[in-house]
């Protein structure tokens, strides 16, 4: 595929070729990955390992989501569902003020009536511009591409909300007593999509949203790996960022829009 | 020396003495711990994840590098992590409650110390005070909240009306 492939959706430099910039960094962890398929022949590389619990993240992954919205059912939520129960969501004073890590947002082309359901969460940027405002370097992105906000930082300032463009956070207004033990959270500080993190690092390979999906149209993987469902799916079908104007290269990509 | 100085010097003293005393002691009353020396409501394991004085001592350091190790790196390995703690120590009493640690004159092992010597963390105000057990659907405590996120979809939509002057009402 040639560099300078452009993106008919977007008229931006294909989405592909910035996943492939960004990779060409890795040159060096792609032959290991290519030496032991060598060595082993027969055994498929799982496109996602579980990590040992005591080391650290690092860059040779960047986890990101393909979402199909021809495949999400007209007014389904299974996915925002499954999310707030994982995360102890509950609803306090409507959705207003309530935190939606996953909003459901339906567009509509009024000329044609044609109508698109889809979900909506933290784009997971490789330059985010809620890290970039955040002024107590609460709002920060990990090794592996996932931007999560340090609530043990937050001061609840809320310029990251004000800067993303995805109107993916949102602030805990209300002291809360029933969290979960998966998901602390709590009142002052702002939170949006981690991407599952503590079960992308306990290796599940999956989020809870992705899990929910029955009809197949969230898939989680690994944009760094080229042999990642993701990945081959990327290239043989494309997928459009949100906003590509920004140059943000988020780790979210839809099809059917 | 003035000798009619020497009482108040003793009084100085002693008072002294005494209270660097207490507080060596240790003058908050710590965990409930049985004719045994048990801890009460009694930890699911033998052994804490450091010897008792260590992680007496110490357990807030461990705490807070552990919470830089996990939110930053993604180390999620059990020894210091808070939710083990809880997880171990936050046991159901002998009527099967599980004590919060903002209960007044908590029962909860967390709160068992701190509340006795002043110690405010805010660190519960995010993290649950309740084990992983507790979440499993057959020993959920018959709290509203824990019932609330169990409902079906259907009755989990976010509830709002506008009342006369439109502004928004919340609805019981
Ligand atoms: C596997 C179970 C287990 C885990 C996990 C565990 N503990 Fe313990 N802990 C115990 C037991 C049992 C004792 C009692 C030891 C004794 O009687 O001397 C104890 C004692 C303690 C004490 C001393 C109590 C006193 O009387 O002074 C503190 C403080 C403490 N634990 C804090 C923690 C913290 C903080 C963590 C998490 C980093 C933790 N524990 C994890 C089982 C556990
Ligand atoms: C404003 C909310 C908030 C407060 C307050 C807070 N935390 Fe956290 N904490 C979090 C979040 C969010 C995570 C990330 C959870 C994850 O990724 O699994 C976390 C993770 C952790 C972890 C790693 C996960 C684990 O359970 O081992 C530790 C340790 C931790 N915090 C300790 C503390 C301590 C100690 C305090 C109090 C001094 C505290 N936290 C206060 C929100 C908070
Ligand atoms: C034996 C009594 C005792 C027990 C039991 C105990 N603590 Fe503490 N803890 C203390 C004392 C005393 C301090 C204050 C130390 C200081 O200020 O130097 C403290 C401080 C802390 C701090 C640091 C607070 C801050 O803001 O710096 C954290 C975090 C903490 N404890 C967590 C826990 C957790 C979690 C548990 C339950 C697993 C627990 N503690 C059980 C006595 C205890």
């Amino acid at each position: 595929m040639s560099r300078n492939d452009v993106d008919s959706a977007t008229g931006q430099n294909s989405s592909v070729n910035r996943i492939d910039q960004y990779r060409r960094h890795f040159v060096g962890g792609s032959i290991a990955a290519a030496a032991g398929l060598a060595l082993a022949p027969g055994l498929i590389l799982n496109s996602v390992q579980a990590k040992p619990d005591d080391q650290a993240v690092s860059n040779k992954n960047r986890w990101g989501l393909l979402i199909d919205t021809s495949k999400c059912a007209e007014g389904c939520t299974d996915c925002v569902t499954a999310c707030n129960k994982k995360h102890g969501l509950n609803p306090v004073h409507g959705e207003l003020t309530d935190a939606q890590w996953i909003r459901h947002v339906t567009l509509k082309n009024k000329q044609t009536g044609h109508q698109i359901d889809m979900p909506m969460m933290c784009q997971h940027c490789e330059f985010p511009p809620c890290v970039d405002v955040c002024p107590t370097g609460a709002s920060f992105k990990r090794k592996d591409g996932i931007v999560l906000v340090d609530k043990h930082i937050c001061i609840g300032c809320r310029y990251c909300m004000m800067a993303c463009p995805y109107k993916a956070r949102s602030f805990v207004h209300e002291a809360h007593t029933d969290q979960v033990p998966d998901a602390p959270r709590g009142k002052g500080t702002v939170e949006s999509c981690t991407l599952c993190v503590d079960m992308i690092d306990r290796g599940d390979g999956t989020t809870a949203c992705a899990e929910a999906c029955t009809s197949g149209a969230i898939l989680f993987g690994d944009l760094n790996d080229s042999n990642s469902e993701i990945s081959r799916r990327l290239s043989s079908e494309g997928g459009r960022q949100l906003r590509a104007e920004l140059s943000l290269n988020t780790g979210v990509r839809y099809q059917g829009l | 020396m003035n000798i009619r100085r020497l009482p108040r010097l003793l009084l100085t003293a002693t008072l002294l003495l005494w209270s660097i005393g207490s507080y060596a002691a240790g003058n908050y009353s710590g965990p409930d711990r049985d004719e045994n020396g048990n801890i009460v409501p009694t930890p699911k394991g033998e052994k804490c994840v450091e010897p008792t004085d260590v992680i007496r001592a110490n357990h807030m350091k461990f705490l807070l590098h552990q919470r830089d190790q996990t939110m930053h790196k993604g180390i999620r390995t059990k020894q210091h992590s808070l939710k083990e703690c809880i997880n171990c120590h936050a046991t159901p009493d002998e009527n099967g409650k599980i004590a919060r640690v903002f209960d007044e004159d908590s029962k909860h092992f967390c709160a068992s110390c701190h509340q006795a010597a002043s110690v405010k963390l805010d660190c519960f105000e995010c993290h649950t005070d309740r084990p992983e057990d507790a979440f499993s659907l057959q020993k959920l405590p018959a709290d509203h909240a824990m019932s609330e996120r169990l409902a079906p979809a259907a009755s989990r939509k976010p509830h709002v009306v506008l009342n006369s002057q439109g502004q928004q009402d919340e609805q019981k």
